[in-house]
């Protein structure tokens, strides 16, 4: 049940940290008053700072920076002496440069993403089933169990069209009898994917509703996972 | 011997800081207050009049939940915190309605059920419920479909009017899994069912010794008092029956 973390983007993130810092390295060796290297780091990161918009991309939200907010109060700060400016300056902008490095950085993390967790496939979002528990999550449930072992077998089940607005209003006429009574707890998906989701389990057994934080999937099996109650 | 003196005060300082701190933010309760002195500070609100300390139920180290019966014969709740080296009252419910004490708000484990209904009022079960709305949506071609989800507990009430009770373990792998799927969000319990969002919320109901649903009556026109800046504290949802599912409902 613990919470899967994205390891690509965190990995991307750092990545394009030590990019940062090279940049602010190879501009500090440049310099021929050296300048406290705190002072540096604190001026790089106030130049961060900047007034963005969110521009959503590929189901992905990118910060996209428009104004140097914190080159300008930097400059605020600064510009009394010229020459103190001037030596600040490179860095304050590098700052500001730093948010376009991480805009790519999540780019390339979202490319990279899909291909070692394929977002189609099932044993993507169920990679762990070992520790798979069933929770009655409806009045209509059934007293039913998990049947462990073909729930191991659905790596390669096949993804089905979501009937939204039928389903929906065949549970009203159907006597509110829910298409989906259970949920499947305890099982993880692919290690560091940071893909987790909400399981839900036909009345059959044989559909798996899954929901993630983008959206929804749902995969049909020939065989029911679930066997009457012990 | 000045540097000496400097160090001398900047040691002493640093330990005056150090102590303070943990005296206020860090050092356990070693008693929970008198009935009298949890009374007389009760009574300090003006519509507050309790009269009979009912008991004094310690849900953690530092949190305490006193049920309690006032001059006018009415079944109240009051909720403590140890804050700053003092038990402070966060919030007196004159009547005690259901409600659920979110001790910390990121921690589902750490969520009670509380309650002081009137025993005029004749309960005998109380159920508590975990509930999200069904639904649907279609857009750009993107369906989805949220299936109900409808979960119930019962407390019996044969021996107090009053009672704490955390969730149920099931519960709480539920509302995990759903909040794992919402990005950097601790989820939110909307009350309000002109707005289902989709999200998980807390119901709650009543029945008598017939088993027949009953809104228990001395909960109406309830008042009380609440410390603004302390919101870990929600009242809960009356469900009506009309608004449930059943196995076989018509």
């Amino acid at each position: 049940m613990n919470h899967s973390v994205n390891i690509i983007a965190l990995t991307a993130e750092i990545i394009a940290w030590i990019v940062i810092a090279k940049l602010v390295f190879n501009s500090y060796k440049k310099l021929k008053n050296k300048l406290k290297i705190w002072k540096v780091i604190f001026v790089t990161l106030i130049g961060l700072l900047s007034f963005t918009i969110h521009l959503e991309l590929f189901d992905t939200v990118l910060k996209i920076p428009i104004l140097p907010l914190g080159v300008w109060i930097l400059y605020g700060f600064l510009k009394r002496k010229k020459e103190r400016w001037v030596t600040y300056r490179s860095f304050a902008w590098i700052g500001f440069f730093a948010n376009f490095i991480f805009i790519v950085s999540t780019f390339i993390a979202v490319l990279i993403h899909p291909i070692l967790y394929p977002t189609n496939q099932i044993s993507t979002y169920i990679s762990n089933a070992d520790k798979a528990t069933i929770i009655k999550s409806h009045p209509s449930a059934e007293n039913i169990s998990l049947n462990k072992d073909r729930l191991k077998q659905i790596s390669n089940l096949k993804q089905s069209t979501i009937n939204s607005e039928q389903w929906y209003e065949d549970t009203i006429l159907n006597k509110k009898r829910e298409r989906f009574p259970y949920l499947l707890v305890g099982t993880s998906p692919k290690w560091g994917s940071g893909l987790n989701t909400s399981i839900h389990i036909e009345a059959d057994g044989k559909g798996i509703l899954l929901m993630t934080e983008k959206g929804q999937l749902y995969f049909r099996s020939e065989h029911s996972i679930l066997e009457e109650g012990k | 011997m000045l540097t000496d003196k400097k160090k001398l005060l900047f040691v002493i300082g640093i330990s005056i800081i150090l102590f303070l701190f943990y005296w206020f933010y860090l050092a356990k309760p070693n008693a929970i207050p008198s009935n009298d002195q949890l009374i007389e500070k009760m009574n300090k609100f003006p519509e507050t009049s309790v009269n009979n300390i009912q008991d004094k139920i310690l849900l953690d180290e530092t949190h305490l939940f006193v049920p309690f019966i006032s001059d006018s014969n009415d079944y109240g709740a009051s909720f403590w915190v140890w804050q700053k080296h003092k038990w402070e009252v966060m919030s007196i419910d004159l009547k005690g309605r259901p409600s659920v004490w979110k001790i910390n708000k990121k921690d589902f484990s750490t969520y009670f059920f509380v309650w002081n209904i009137h025993p005029e009022d004749r309960v005998q079960h109380l159920k508590f419920y975990l509930i999200k709305d069904r639904g649907y949506t279609m857009a750009n071609g993107i369906e989805k479909y949220h299936p109900k989800i409808q979960m119930e507990t019962t407390i019996s009430m044969e021996t107090t009017s009053y009672g704490i009770n955390p969730l149920p373990t099931e519960w709480i792998h539920v509302m995990d899994s759903f909040t794992h799927i919402k990005s950097n969000k601790a989820i939110e319990f909307f009350i309000n069912q002109l707005f289902p969002k989709h999200d998980l919320y807390f119901g709650w109901n009543s029945y008598d010794q017939f088993n027949k649903n009953s809104f228990p009556n001395h909960l109406f026109y309830g008042g009380g008092y609440s410390n603004g800046n302390y919101n870990n504290i929600d009242e809960l949802y009356y469900l009506n029956e009309s608004e449930l599912e059943f196995k076989s409902s018509g």
